[in-house]
């Protein structure tokens, strides 16, 4: 296969921050070439710059052997590159017709919208897409919305697709299909580029793999001949720890967290309990529950019927129960980003007595205990007086799963707590909720990582329609059950 | 040199604006040296200071009851009827009670911000209990203490000797001295005429009990953090609705600095209609300073001294009209405002060299 892209020795310096020092690494025409890394590893700047939003600071990029400098998005566009962004670039409120002519309409004064969707046909027919063009962006599924975005890039013809975590807003079935479409596309002479930190679909789908730490490149192979382990090891630069050991003394001990046929928005006749020194895991699809049942938790929400215990005692409205919780939306539930680390580090805590000099906060104290806890839970950089918003998502976490561990509560809810972390932030996590079950805390895990659950937890329990689906020890479960019990399959 | 930088480029803005100011006078037939000359008077004379901080006082006021709760996410367009309501029940405790000046002076500005708070709470538990929403509630509170305040004067308090509406003299005991005054005690003469007196200086006590209240107390931390992000405030145990109705409250309350320095320090009555539209401009004066209560300072004070500037130049000439010096006075302010835009562009200069 002839070399299409080539990058040398490409650095890119944003402040302080090193986002590439000295990449450089090849990609081949028609292939489907992974690049994978933790957050903040450089993954996405390295695109970026290919794709003329950022200059280079120094270094070198070759298309199709001749140097190039793109200047912005157009200069790449122009020579046949396309990307779609994590985050993607419609206008809810146009049509699909609409949103892919945009930017780039035809010639004259008037549109005229039946050759443009006749025009648009065909190419649907070329390349094996099937969307209504007439219906309005808003309404459509994401994973929908992300095929209007790939077609917006054939209609520009792009010959070469780079994909920014295309599947980190999809469901399950919905990545199956756009694999599928890439996999057409390839077929079709398409060079394909996917940004991920997900080892699946690296390891089922890509031909080559870049692998990049720190911002730089650790080593471009072929896929073949990697492992999940070996691949994991790369990306993180050192073996993956395995899980501590759990101990399992739960059966005598006596529920922290009960729910007795609770209802409550979506949620129907829910009743489950959690012990203490237990680690019960809620699974299920998004949207059968799962957020009610933080919001109930949190004390947004209070039952319409039911009962809701917690060490024994039956909740009241208008009082919040004294649990840590981990909230399922970090951006919108777990932290203010527009707050520094510190002042995010006691938010919740900030009328405890600790924090206080006399009637006022106390600077030190807060800072003082912001760098314990960010010591302690290995959050970057040790700066506390950063804007959170600034860090990344693993480091967001890690500080959010802190602070909630130094409420010292007897309960922790952990909603999605690894959900867009990278995987050194997830092994640190996984093993902290381990460590706080063998304290004696009651842990109730609410994730849609089937993975992640049957790792983690003594009991799982399936969310459908805001009902309990079915229950098994996790020794005992099997994917293929859960599975079915998540699709409405009763036990 | 760094810490001096911040400062550096709203200055940049105000020469330019001075420079394009001028040009327009020029233009309007007026002499060239006229900007100069009032800006002179206002920085450099004591009569012109005076009335610069005079005009600033009311403004710091409004301008901290507007950032209050914008920090708290909140837009207060009703300081201007918060203000009223506080007068009212300042000129009513003070035209009503007779008291030593121990007992007057703090129980009058006690009864303004209760006053003030009473109004901003009020804007607070519509927005927190009925979810109406703040701007439109603010601005009909606003129409409603207007006719308040003319009610109270015209039945409650009027003075029946003058013709214009306006209250009785307020005790002599509530009267709050000016600087002039105090300055004259220890054998200075400063501020010669000048009605600036010392609300002045509870108006910066004030900007720094707001600064400390917003980042050392564990209330100012949750009203900050409602402001940014109800959502995450619920889910950590904090209340909205308490939030948004203290923050209201504290709004409110500070607006009884402007009852304070108008009806305690000068003119010792409610006059109808004496507010030019503090509460209003003190939406300006917070937006330039970010909502940063020291900050409000000099922006207050930059808001009070073109006030002044300007007034001094519709009296030295007729070509300087009220409307002329209105747009003076928005393109100083434009200009200051825009450092972002100057930054930006000595930066991107900046860049090209390199």
């Amino acid at each position: 296969m002839a070399e299409l892209i080539r990058f040398e020795n490409v650095s890119k310096t944003f402040g302080e921050v090193k986002a590439n020092h000295g990449v450089s690494f090849s990609i081949h025409q028609g292939s489907l070439h992974g690049i994978v890394g933790e957050n903040g590893a450089g993954k996405s700047t390295i695109m970026k710059i290919l794709y003329g939003m950022y200059p280079v600071d120094s270094g070198e990029i070759f298309f199709q052997g001749k140097p190039v400098h793109f200047k912005s998005p157009l200069d790449a566009i122009q020579r046949g590159l396309g990307m779609v962004h994590q985050h993607f670039m419609l206008v809810p409120t146009l049509k699909v017709w609409e949103n892919i002519v945009l930017g780039s309409e035809p010639e004259g004064i008037r549109l005229h919208p039946s050759e443009i969707i006749s025009e648009l046909s065909l190419l649907q027919k070329e390349f094996g897409f099937n969307l209504d063009l007439e219906a309005t962006i808003e309404d459509l599924s994401v994973g929908i919305q992300q095929q209007v975005e790939i077609l917006k890039l054939l209609y520009r013809k792009a010959e070469t697709l780079i994909l920014d975590e295309p599947t980190a807003v999809l469901t399950p079935q919905e990545v199956d299909s756009l694999f599928a479409k890439l996999k057409t596309l390839k077929q079709q002479g398409k060079t394909i580029v996917l940004i991920t930190h997900k080892l699946k679909e690296i390891l089922s789908w890509t031909e080559f793999v870049t692998v990049m730490r720190h911002g730089a490149v650790v080593e471009t192979v072929e896929t073949k001949s990697l492992t999940e382990n070996s691949l994991a090891e790369k990306i993180i630069g050192r073996k993956q720890k395995p899980l501590p050991k759990t101990q399992t003394n739960v059966s005598d001990s006596h529920p922290i967290l009960e729910l007795k046929n609770v209802s409550y928005d979506k949620l129907k006749n829910l009743s489950f309990s959690v012990k203490k020194g237990e680690i019960v895991g809620i699974a299920g699809i998004d949207g059968n529950g799962q957020a009610e049942l933080a919001d109930l938790l949190a004390g947004v929400g209070f039952p319409e019927s039911g009962e809701l215990c917690y060490d024994g005692k039956t909740a009241v409205a208008g009082k919040t129960l004294p649990l840590a919780m981990i909230p399922p939306d970090r951006h919108a539930q777990a932290a203010i980003l527009e707050f520094t680390v510190e002042e995010n580090a006691i938010l919740g805590l900030q009328r405890s007595p600790r924090f206080r000099e006399k009637v006022l906060l106390s600077k030190t104290k807060i800072s003082d205990f912001a760098k314990n806890v960010m010591e302690a839970f290995d959050v970057r950089p040790r700066n506390c007086k950063a804007i959170f918003s600034g860090l990344s998502g693993g480091n967001q976490q890690k500080l959010v799963v802190g602070r909630e561990s130094e409420k010292n509560a007897a309960c922790l809810v952990a909603c999605h707590p690894t959900r867009g972390v990278d995987i050194g932030a997830i092994e640190f996590i996984h093993s902290h909720l381990i460590s706080l079950k063998n304290q004696g805390k009651g842990i109730l895990l609410i994730s849609s990582e089937l993975d992640e659950i049957l790792a983690l937890s003594d009991r799982v329990i399936v969310l459908y329609h805001g009902s309990v689906a079915g229950e098994k020890i996790a020794s005992e479960a099997t994917e293929r059950e859960l599975g079915l019990w998540m699709t409405g399959a009763t036990a | 040199m760094n810490r001096l930088k911040p400062l550096l480029f709203p200055f940049c803005g105000f020469m330019i604006a001075l420079f394009i100011c001028t040009l327009i006078l020029v233009a309007a037939g007026e002499r060239y040296s006229i900007l100069l000359e009032s800006f002179y008077n206002t920085f450099f004379t004591h009569f012109g200071l005076g009335y610069a901080l005079f005009y600033s006082t009311p403004l710091v006021f409004t301008g901290l009851s507007v950032a209050v709760a914008a920090r708290c996410g909140l837009f207060n367009i009703g300081a201007e009827g918060q203000l009223y309501i506080a007068s009212v029940a300042l000129t009513f405790v003070a035209t009503h009670l007779l008291l030593p000046i121990p007992l007057a002076i703090p129980l009058a500005i006690f009864a303004a911000m209760l006053g003030g708070g009473f109004w901003g709470g009020l804007a607070g538990f519509l927005k927190a209990r009925m979810g109406s929403h703040e701007v439109i509630v603010t601005i009909l509170l606003n129409f409603i203490a207007y006719s308040l305040t003319d009610y109270s004067i015209l039945y409650l308090f009027r003075n029946p000797e003058v013709q214009n509406p306006e209250s009785l003299e307020i005790f002599q005991s509530y009267r709050l001295p000016l600087l002039s005054d105090l300055s004259a005690l220890v054998g200075l003469e400063t501020f010669s005429t000048t009605p600036v007196n010392v609300t002045l200086f509870f108006a910066v006590l004030c900007a720094f009990l707001v600064h400390f209240f917003l980042f050392s107390t564990e209330k100012g931390f949750e009203v900050r953090a409602v402001g940014f992000n109800p959502k995450a405030s619920k889910f950590n145990h904090i209340s909205v609705e308490k939030n948004t109705i203290l923050a209201f409250v504290i709004a409110g309350a500070l607006t009884a600095g402007v009852a304070v320095n108008e009806i305690m320090g000068h003119q010792h009555k409610l006059i109808q209609g004496f507010s030019v539209e503090y509460g209003f401009t003190g939406i300006a004066v917070a937006l330039l300073a970010r909502n940063n209560p020291i900050g409000i300072l000099f922006s207050a004070f930059l808001f009070g001294s073109l006030h002044n500037a300007t007034r001094e130049m519709e009296f030295m000439s007729e070509k300087v009209t009220k409307e002329l010096s209105f747009i003076l006075q928005a393109l100083m302010i434009g200009f200051v405002a825009s450092e972002r835009v100057i930054s930006e562009v000595l930066s991107r200069r900046g860049k090209k060299h390199v």
